[in-house]
């Protein structure tokens, strides 16, 4: 704003010519430094911010995966760690400290050229800032509770989109069983929902927004009143007057947009409080032993002691687990049988420290395992779960889950549990991929090489304890068997928990245990539990009489 | 040239379909902004005018407010444009996003798991026909400007004018050239996000949360993210560096063209060509039209840019179309057939999954008929499942046909064939809302065959046990008093799905992998009752499952190389009985002290 009027006078009062090109040239190397940095400043600025952004998210993900299980299965987590990957949109706050800084500068100048004229308008603008804030910051009051709303709904519209593009069982179902319209019904509300709160959020502010400009108006009936008045009474010259004016005006859109930045950056600190939540729960929870660190493990003794454990999953629930005592020896082979939902898989989960029991408490070798920490625990067990996962990655990584899996023991492996077949189906060895995401020619599993997999994974990890959650619900008859005999062969001095409801395996088991409602109500050898006739007699005589009677 | 029309023409219809009010809004809101900037010039022009003129404070006043007051007007009613032109821009972005999910449940099963056409639907994203209205708006603002603009310059020397256009045309090539940059990284930044995207799923989400704890796979996740990021980094690194280029190329230019048109207008004052007023107005006037010339070609690009994208919309639109073929089936005719004693009839079918060379099933050909029971058995990727798939249309056979009461199932409009499927799949999909909703869906509600099938699937001890009976929810996802439940249970309520839905024909894709034994024998017991008159297709391991089925076929390597009722196959001494024996060896062994 300074230098055309710099020109404009260097014109009136006569200078040579020379005199104003050389102002201008001046002028506009000015002005070329300054948009040169301000394009490299920019440019690097939105990159870095980008990368930020991507950082803060791998800290999102790596804090996440390192809380206990419990924190991440529960609703209000799940929703902070949703905000707080909001808070992770960080270009943003970076473009607004950056706007902040330059629309501070220019109210710095501007004010200092009211200044120079009169007090009151500066007393006017500043009056109106104030209005404006308060306002704005109403606003923002609004918008945070209905952030907290909205959230929800988004859940809900994340959750179908997964349906509908990353789930296949639920692509199939949706197919199959003709639930188009009851799904797109669930999308039709979701996004109802959503438009209602964006149309309700575009009527605030445009309501606002006519508010702003009614004060705004009468800002500036006020100063070109007291400015007509000056010039008038002969205080100033006319250029002074559209100097001053457009002075006022630019100065007053600055402020108003300092106040929108107030409020988003308001905003974002709101989303940075869960980030900030969500690294608390981090540093809490992340290392598993309540007291200080852990020495070594003793590798001998490494018996499994449940001291009078008890589980629910909430306060008002029913006991999952009641009372349970049991002790596990180093290198048994223990079956846990039962029926469904008797509380098989729950001890399993704590003993994967996924849970902590309500009340008694888990030792191994002697130690509670509360004050083992997570990275040491972890070591000891390998475990296939029910649920088994596969990643989107290689087979030779989904198996070491390291970038550089040992290639002759996997192969050692897949002999083992002979998938040599399933070897030669991949075209690219090791190397191939599973799934699509990272690959186009990845390749999907059955539901029996996934398991198989996941055997895979478990055997490689090489640790003491092995548990497996019922490991070959999907295999066939014939890999069935051999799992089973593998499993005598690979775990003579392993420790081996195994839920199954495939009876025949007590065969392989030193010890089965029945659960039954949260207890333990049988206990022995297989030989012992028939001649009990109790509830794991009666189970086995259901299963195994389609095959006897062909006696 | 041609295709840029055609896609010019796709839009605008597209838009026009969707959303008619826009066209309106959009064009009253761009003549509204185009004179919005002389007005204002205007208006202050007055005040000033009257001040100069020595009019007395009253008079000036009244212009004052006058000036205000229009000026109010005129930001309340941009404001009512904005307010109207939002919503009717979400309206319209609502439905391009409802038509996504349509798709993405009505695309043939194939092309939904295949990801292709997600990463083709991301990438079109970008040409949302209504947004692009917008900038056609923004056309037609800047014509508007650039007349009056012309207007003002009428009495400058040509020769200036078209310095100023042909230096401004150096900025507008490099705007376009920064407009395709920009295309181009976005284009080739879906995958990385993608799988950024995924790793940070696997990090946060509870489905990987047990595999990820028990395996400290945590590291290797954040090293993997790490290692996408970088690669992303490169990327834009190499993007941010063309970006800088460009802008500072135009910075110079545009500089370059300042300094001209003061020097030039300088000069003019001196030879007294022009008063300091009119060096006023022009300098104005020139940077407008500058930042105008600029604003149109960026514009103009960006248009172009939205071209490129609606290529790829109508990509997506187009394979969406080719590739939904099934569920489009549901609007034929539905063919004259009779639908009592339901047969379904494999003949000769050979199928590959699509752009796979590897045959799965080989000349599969048998009949299901009413009122049977039959037993499919195999080893794992002996194609069991695939031929499910076919029964179910999710794929279509590469070779040969299936027929339902003599007429392939391809004539019979999908919801209708679907309606005489039941079906419990392997992977088996629990939907986080309530147990009612997980069996009934949006059907009718019949409460005595809800709770019959409950009982049959034994579910009912579990559901009583609960505070909120059936209208829990399962998992905590969308309520904290959710349950998660045991695999066993899973297949449970799979199969109390499947009982409510009634329908003719019923398969059970490994239906008791999970349950417990006396759960599974007592659900054998009730299916002898419940596949009473209906078509049953078993798929079991567990072969004591299947040994009650009048037929069963043995499928090995994609064809069927046994077929027969159990003792048949079983003094055959074939690959079933080989597989019978697997299992019963251990009951056997252990059986023999009872």
């Amino acid at each position: 704003m300074y230098a055309p009027k710099l020109i404009i006078e260097k014109l009136t009062d006569g200078s040579a010519y020379r005199e104003v090109s050389s102002t201008i040239l001046l002028y506009a190397f000015c002005l070329l430094v300054l948009n040169g940095v301000l394009i490299i400043a920019q440019g690097k600025g939105s990159f870095f911010a980008d990368e930020f952004t991507r950082k803060l998210k791998l800290d999102i993900g790596k804090s996440t995966a390192n809380l206990p299980l419990y924190q991440v299965e529960n609703k209000q987590h799940r929703e902070t760690i949703n905000l707080a990957g909001n808070a992770a949109s960080l270009t943003e706050t970076m473009g607004i400290a950056e706007r902040m800084i330059t629309n501070v500068i220019t109210i710095i100048g501007l004010a200092a050229i009211i200044v120079q004229l009169d007090a009151i308008l500066l007393a006017s603008v500043a009056f109106v800032l104030t209005v404006k804030i308060i306002i704005t910051y109403l606003r923002f009051a609004y918008d945070k509770k209905m952030q907290i709303i909205q959230n929800e709904n988004q859940l809900q519209g994340e959750y179908l989109s997964e349906l509908a593009y990353f789930t296949p069982g639920a692509e199939k179902e949706i197919r199959v069983n003709n639930l188009e319209n009851w799904f797109m019904d669930k999308v039709k509300i979701y996004r109802r929902n959503m438009l209602i709160w964006q149309y309700r959020s575009f009527h605030r502010y445009a309501a606002f927004e006519s508010l702003m400009a009614i004060i705004t108006a009468l800002q500036s009936l006020v100063v070109l009143f007291i400015l007509s008045n000056r010039y008038i009474s002969g205080g100033i010259s006319i250029a002074d007057f559209t100097m001053y004016f457009s002075a006022v005006v630019s100065l007053g859109g600055v402020l108003s947009s300092v106040a929108d930045q107030v409020s988003i950056l308001e905003k974002q600190t709101l989303n940075f409080s869960h980030l900030e939540k969500l690294f608390d729960l981090h540093s809490e929870g992340s290392t598993g032993a309540k007291e200080s660190a852990s020495s070594s493990i003793p590798d001998r003794n490494l018996d499994i002691v449940f001291e009078d454990v008890s589980f629910s999953y909430g306060k008002d629930t029913p006991l999952v687990l009641d009372h349970i005592n049991l002790t596990i020896k180093s290198g048994e082979k223990l079956m846990i049988v039962g029926m469904n939902g008797a509380g098989k898989t729950t001890l399993i989960k704590l003993l994967c420290k996924f849970y902590r029991p309500t009340a008694g408490k888990i030792l191994i070798g002697n130690r509670d395992i509360e004050t083992i920490a997570n990275d040491e625990y972890y070591k000891l067990i390998a475990s296939v779960f029910q649920d088994h996962k596969e990643f989107s990655f290689t087979v030779s990584e989904n198996i070491s889950l390291s970038e550089n899996g040992d290639t002759d023991k996997i192969q050692n492996i897949f002999e083992e549990l002979e998938l040599t077949d399933f070897m030669r189906r991949l075209p690219n060895g090791l190397d191939t991929h599973v799934g699509r995401n990272f690959s186009n020619d990845g390749i999907d599993l059955s539901g029996g090489e996934g398991q198989k997999l996941a055997i895979a994974r478990a055997m490689y990890k090489d640790s003491p304890i092995l548990i497996l959650d019922e490991p070959t619900a999907n295999l066939d008859a014939l890999a069935e068997s051999e799992i089973y005999e593998q499993f005598l062969k690979l775990s003579t001095s392993k420790t081996t928990i195994f839920i199954s409801h495939r009876l025949a395996a007590s065969t392989i088991a030193d010890r089965i245990v029945v659960f039954d409602k949260g207890n333990i109500v049988e206990c022995g050898t297989h030989d012992a539990l028939m001649k009990k006739d109790g509830l794991y007699a009666k189970m086995y005589l259901k299963q195994s009489k389609p095959y006897i009677n062909r006696k | 040239m041609k295709k840029r029309l055609s896609d010019l023409s796709f839009l605008l219809s597209y838009a026009w379909k969707n959303c008619k009010q826009y066209y309106f809004s959009i064009t009253l809101k761009s003549l509204f902004q185009a004179v919005l900037p002389f007005f204002d010039f205007a208006g202050l022009g007055i005040v000033v005018d009257a001040l100069t003129k020595g009019e007395s404070q009253e008079v000036v006043t009244k212009f004052i407010v006058i000036f205000l007051l229009c000026n109010l007007a005129v930001s309340l009613l941009s404001q009512l444009f904005t307010l109207i032109n939002n919503n009717i821009m979400r309206k319209s972005s609502d439905i391009v996003q409802l038509q996504y999910m349509y798709d993405a449940v009505r695309i043939n099963y194939h092309y939904a798991e295949d990801k292709s056409i997600l990463n083709l639907k991301k990438r079109s994203m970008g040409g949302n026909p209504v947004w692009f209205l917008s900038h056609f708006g923004d056309l037609f603002k800047y014509i508007v400007q650039f007349a009056g603009i012309l207007y003002l310059f009428a009495r400058l020397s040509p020769v200036f004018i078209l310095i100023i256009l042909m230096t401004s045309s150096v900025s507008v090539l490099f705007s376009f050239k920064s407009e395709k940059l920009g295309f181009d990284l976005s284009k080739d930044r879906v995958e990385d996000d993608k799988k950024l995207e995924y790793l940070h799923k696997t990090m946060t989400d509870y489905s990987f949360a047990k595999e990820v704890r028990i395996n400290r796979a945590g590291n290797f996740l954040a090293a993997k993210y790490d290692m996408c990021m970088k690669l992303l980094a490169g990327r834009l690194k190499k993007h941010t560096k063309q970006t800088i280029g460009i802008g500072i190329v135009t910075a110079i230019v545009t500089v370059v063209q300042s300094a001209a048109m003061y020097l030039y207008f300088s000069y003019q004052v001196y030879s007294k060509e022009i008063t300091i007023t009119e060096y006023t107005v022009l300098l104005g006037a020139t940077t407008l039209l500058i930042s105008l010339l600029l604003g149109f070609f960026k514009t103009i690009a960006q248009v172009r840019t939205t071209l490129d994208y609606t290529d790829l919309f109508r990509e997506y639109c187009n394979s969406v179309k080719s590739n939904s073929t099934i569920s489009t089936s549901s609007e034929q005719p539905m063919p004259n057939i009779s639908f009592d004693d339901l047969t379904l009839s494999f003949e000769n079918v050979f199928f590959s999954y699509p752009n796979s060379e590897r045959v799965i099933l080989k000349n599969i050909s048998f009949t299901l008929k009413h009122g049977e029971r039959m037993g499919l058995v195999g080893l794992n990727g002996s194609g069991k499942t695939t031929l499910i798939k076919l029964m179910c249309r999710l794929y279509d056979p590469t070779e040969g046909r299936i027929t339902l009461n003599g007429s392939d199932i391809r004539t019979i409009p999908y919801k209708e064939y679907t309606k005489y499927l039941g079906i419990v799949l392997q992977d088996f999909c629990l939907f986080a809302y309530s147990f009612r909703e997980n069996i009934i869906f949006d059907r009718d509600t019949n409460i005595t065959r809800l709770n019959d099938c409950i009982e049959k699937s034994g579910l009912a001890d579990k559901i009583a046990s609960m505070k909120n009976g059936i209208d829990t929810f399962i998992t905590k996802r969308f309520d904290n008093g959710g349950i998660d439940f045991s695999g066993g249970e899973g297949q449970k309520l799979a199969l109390a799905r499947v009982l409510y839905k009634n329908a003719e024909f019923l398969m059970l894709d490994e239906p008791t992998s999970a349950l417990d034994p006396i759960a599974e024998y007592e659900l054998f017991s009730h299916l002898r009752e419940l596949s009473e008159g209906k078509a049953t297709l078993f798929i079991s391991h567990r072969l004591s499952s299947t040994k009650f089925c009048d037929r069963i076929l043995v499928l090995d390597g994609g064809s069927i190389i046994e077929e027969g009722a159990h003792w048949e196959l079983i003094h055959k001494g074939g690959v079933y009985q080989k597989l019978f024996s697997a299992q019963a060896k251990y009951y056997e062994k252990t059986g023999v002290d009872i």
